[in-house]
């Protein structure tokens, strides 16, 4: 297993981390579910859908424990890190339900949340001895801190070179030319210079904005606090770029290079160990979110690119059967769930098509979670729905369709959707062979013009406003409103399913 | 696919061609009670190899004959009466198209109960086919051809309610089953299992007290025959004599399938539970094992009449039915 922490000092910290959590478990039984996934991947939709379908109630048919009745409720509770701010649950909720439906705005900051589940359980002698109740402990934050987890175990010459070579080819290179321009000036055997490092890391930070564009949908872009600095935007840690090293090259005292190397440790110790330690050593269960959709609309590269980017973050996982020592001491995760998320752009009969691509694009990983003996499982879902199928007639082909109000300013076909009306929409067909749309002369045409909707692409997906919130009579809801969903209680099964047996 | 009219477009909602996903649910409405295809309940299967069955062609020829002669007597015998007296005709005549009528009605009824047996046939055979299928599509139409059968059972109706909020949502095919066993099939299970353990009860305390052999032998046949119908009615078949011997006929099937592995487990466990009782009383251990095997041939039947097959929920046991504790819940 490649575990990004090394040192064994380390290791025994986290160790004694997770048995203070086991001796805290003792008081009440809880699960951490570690919610994964690149920015704009649908952490905060699933976290507060999950949070919404629980608490409120909702159509859950999958969802064992809620379909027997045993479920008795769930609510919120203060949850157990006191210096991570709380999940903003209810504004989340408002912002999807109320008049001018929206998604909520993107993460820039890490959240907690608490839900305690009351259930009776099935077995009689778990009735007898457990209290009945279930913590999940859910975290949400920013996905792009996720891409730095793979460089724990890099060093500054091998990051250096590898985003050089990456920012080398395709579509990169023509969003790079600013800042290759500067590198390529920058001789790391100068003297330290503070504002020279200043102008490279905005030139960086920049060429790294820009690969994130919806056009391009690019995934692959560390470190991940350039784009969300959060609060420590401007300082040292967050002042550093990749510089052109030659192989073997040692850092001279009061170099560029030394000074670029050292903020690229800072940054390591203080921003990405800390975030690691904190959320993604202790996880029992996780879900993968994946936005496929957003990287097939974008071509081969996007899709290439998202498939490098997935595995070299899933690699930092610890997946495994847990024992009841384990579970104590070196805490693993039994069960991962990789979820393509808004799979209610496509009609159900392309689902099982959704899903083999994204069990192609993290292949690798399932096979060697399925190794060290975790369970696996892929699934299309979308934790709110914000579509409905129609099918329309043309000639005497049948176009499997979905209807929805289509975001303000987006465009298909020269048509720009003004965010009011209900439109009806053909994504096309998603291939048939997984492989098509990685390899170079695939299905899918890449899109790396200008504007999105030049060519003619094989697939497009459009963004939705969300759903109008329903009211299902005989479904019990405590306040009468319903977010629908796709499969979220499948999701739901099979990440805790078994914890509430 | 290359071709143009799969491409990525968009349509305004009143659009001509545009159609609610919800209104495709119309277009596979089925009958109630939908025709057999040929060759799927496995009867015709059994019967296809061979041209001519003489036990067939004896019984027809041997039928045939008897009522032909029967005919005629009868109509012998009323030309008699007539003339007689013309009175006696008339009674004669009245009695006999009364028989006639009973028996076409008598008739009408079997047939109409092995064909609403068959219908469950060729409802959990698509079950099985369309629970193999992701897509909903045939799952859709089971689900919605079970609503039909039950559409007049007012027990059933926090079931149905419950089924139809899954009709525009998307649901896999499998799941979708699986939903609809646990809110139509299971409440029907709970009573049927309750029916099973009474049986199985009265069988055991009768043999147990019956004087003689005979006696419990005849209480066994008229118990079962009873079980039979009631989980019959339970699930929607109601059989008539005829469709009950077919029943019986399939129970004993399921029974010769899965007997083998039942005298695996339960069936010694609950011959050594009851070992000391047998030891205390010949008779109480006979009344134990009659019981025993009602409450077998019980959830035999409940197989072979049931129209899903069990899918989430787990089958009663037969050693749960005896100890009077059933536990229908879902699988793990």
């Amino acid at each position: 297993m490649i575990s990004p922490i090394r040192s064994l000092g380390q290791e025994a910290r986290l160790v004694l981390e997770n048995a203070a959590d086991g001796v805290a478990a003792l008081r009440g039984p809880s699960l951490r579910l570690g919610v994964t996934g690149l920015s704009r991947a649908g952490k905060t939709i699933f976290i507060s859908a999950l949070v919404h379908s629980l608490i409120e109630g909702g159509r859950l048919p999958l969802l064992a424990a809620y379909k027997q009745g045993r479920m008795v409720g769930a609510h919120l509770k203060p949850q157990p890190d006191d210096q991570v701010p709380r999940f903003a649950y209810e504004d989340h909720i408002a912002a999807l339900m109320e008049n001018d439906r929206h998604w909520p705005s993107s993460t820039r900051q890490i959240s907690e949340v608490r839900l305690v589940i009351e259930y009776e359980s099935a077995r009689f002698l778990k009735r007898r001895l457990g209290p009945g109740t279930l913590a999940l402990d859910i975290v949400d934050y920013p996905g792009e801190w996720l891409l730095d987890l793979p460089l724990l175990s890099t060093s500054y010459e091998a990051w250096s070179r590898e985003a050089l070579s990456l920012s080398g080819g395709g579509t990169r290179k023509m969003l790079a030319a600013d800042w290759h321009k500067l590198v390529e000036k920058a001789d790391p055997q100068d003297p330290e210079d503070e504002s020279l490092a200043k102008n490279l890391a905005e030139a960086f930070t920049a060429y790294l904005k820009s690969c994130r564009d919806e056009r391009h949908a690019l995934s692959a872009l560390p470190p991940g606090r350039f784009l969300m600095p959060g609060d420590m935007e401007g300082s040292p840690a967050l002042t550093f770029s990749p510089l052109m090293l030659e192989e073997g090259m040692k850092a001279k005292k009061g170099t560029l290079h030394a000074m670029m190397a050292r903020r690229f440790e800072a940054y390591k110790r203080y921003v990405v160990e800390p975030f690691f330690r904190a959320h993604f050593a202790r996880l029992d269960r996780q879900i993968v979110l994946v936005d496929v959709l957003s990287a097939l609309n974008a071509g081969r590269e996007a899709m290439q690119d998202l498939e490098r980017a997935l595995t070299a973050i899933l690699s930092c996982f610890r997946p495994g059967r847990n024992t009841w020592l384990s579970r104590i001491l070196t805490r693993r995760i039994d069960k991962i769930l990789f979820a393509a998320t808004k799979a209610d752009h496509l009609h159900h009969s392309n689902h099982a098509r959704l899903e083999a691509i994204l069990a192609r694009l993290v292949d690798r990983a399932i096979a060697r979670s399925e190794m060290a003996g975790a369970e696996i499982a892929v699934l299309a879902m979308s934790s709110v729905r914000a579509t409905r199928e129609v099918t329309v007639t043309r000639g005497n082909m049948e176009l499997e369709c979905v209807a929805g109000t289509p975001e303000a300013g987006q465009t298909l076909g020269g048509q720009t959707f003004d965010g009011k009306r209900e439109f009806v929409f053909f994504p096309g067909d998603l291939p048939e062979n997984p492989d098509s749309v990685f390899e170079a002369n695939g299905a899918i045409s890449a899109q790396t013009d200008a504007m999105p909707d030049i060519g003619d692409p094989e697939v497009r997906f459009l963004r939705f406003r969300p759903p109008k919130p329903a009211r299902k009579s005989a479904v019990p809801l405590k306040n009468g409103l319903y977010l629908p969903h796709i499969r979220l209680d499948r999701a739901l099964e099979f990440l805790f399913g078994d914890r509430l047996e | 696919m290359n071709s143009g009219a799969r491409k990525p477009q968009a349509f305004t909602l009143d659009d001509a061609a545009v159609k609610e996903a919800l209104d495709e649910l119309e277009q596979f409405e089925l009958p109630a009670n939908p025709k057999l295809p040929d060759g799927q309940n496995g009867e015709g299967a059994e019967k296809a190899p061979g041209l001519i069955s003489w036990p067939g062609l004896f019984w027809a020829g041997a039928g045939g004959f008897l009522s032909f002669a029967l005919g005629i007597w009868a109509w012998g015998f009323i030309e008699v009466l007539f003339s007689r007296y013309v009175w006696l005709g008339w009674l004669g005549a009245a009695l006999i198209s009364m028989a006639a009528a009973g028996l076409f009605g008598m008739i009408m009824r079997e047939w109409l109960a092995l064909r609403r047996l068959a219908a469950l046939d060729a409802l959990r055979a698509r079950a099985v086919e369309a629970g193999e299928n992701r897509a909903p599509k045939k799952a859709r139409a089971v689900v919605h051809d079970m609503g039909n059968l039950y559409s007049d059972r007012p027990d059933l109706a926090q079931g149905r309610a419950a089924l139809r909020h899954h009709e525009d949502e998307i649901v896999d095919g499998p799941d979708l089953l699986k939903i609809a066993e646990q809110d139509l099939m299971l409440p029907l299970d709970v009573r049927a299992a309750a029916a099973i353990s009474a049986s199985a009860r009265r069988v055991s305390v009768v043999t147990a007290l019956s004087p003689r052999a005979l006696i419990d032998v005849l209480y066994v046949f008229w118990e079962t025959i009873r079980l039979l119908r009631k989980i019959g009615g339970l699930y929607g078949g109601r059989p008539g004599t005829l469709a009950l011997i077919r029943l019986i006929r399939h129970a004993l099937g399921n029974l010769a399938a899965t007997g083998t592995v039942a005298i695996g487990d339960s069936f010694i466990e609950q011959l050594l539970g009851h070992g000391v009782t047998a030891k205390l009383s010949a008779r109480l251990g006979e009344g134990v094992f009659n019981g025993f095997l009602i409450a077998r041939f019980g959830i035999a039947a409940m197989h072979a009449i049931r129209p899903l097959p069990f899918l989430a929920t787990k089958p009663p046991k037969a050693a749960e039915i005896m100890k009077g504790i059933v536990n229908l819940q879902a699988k793990a």
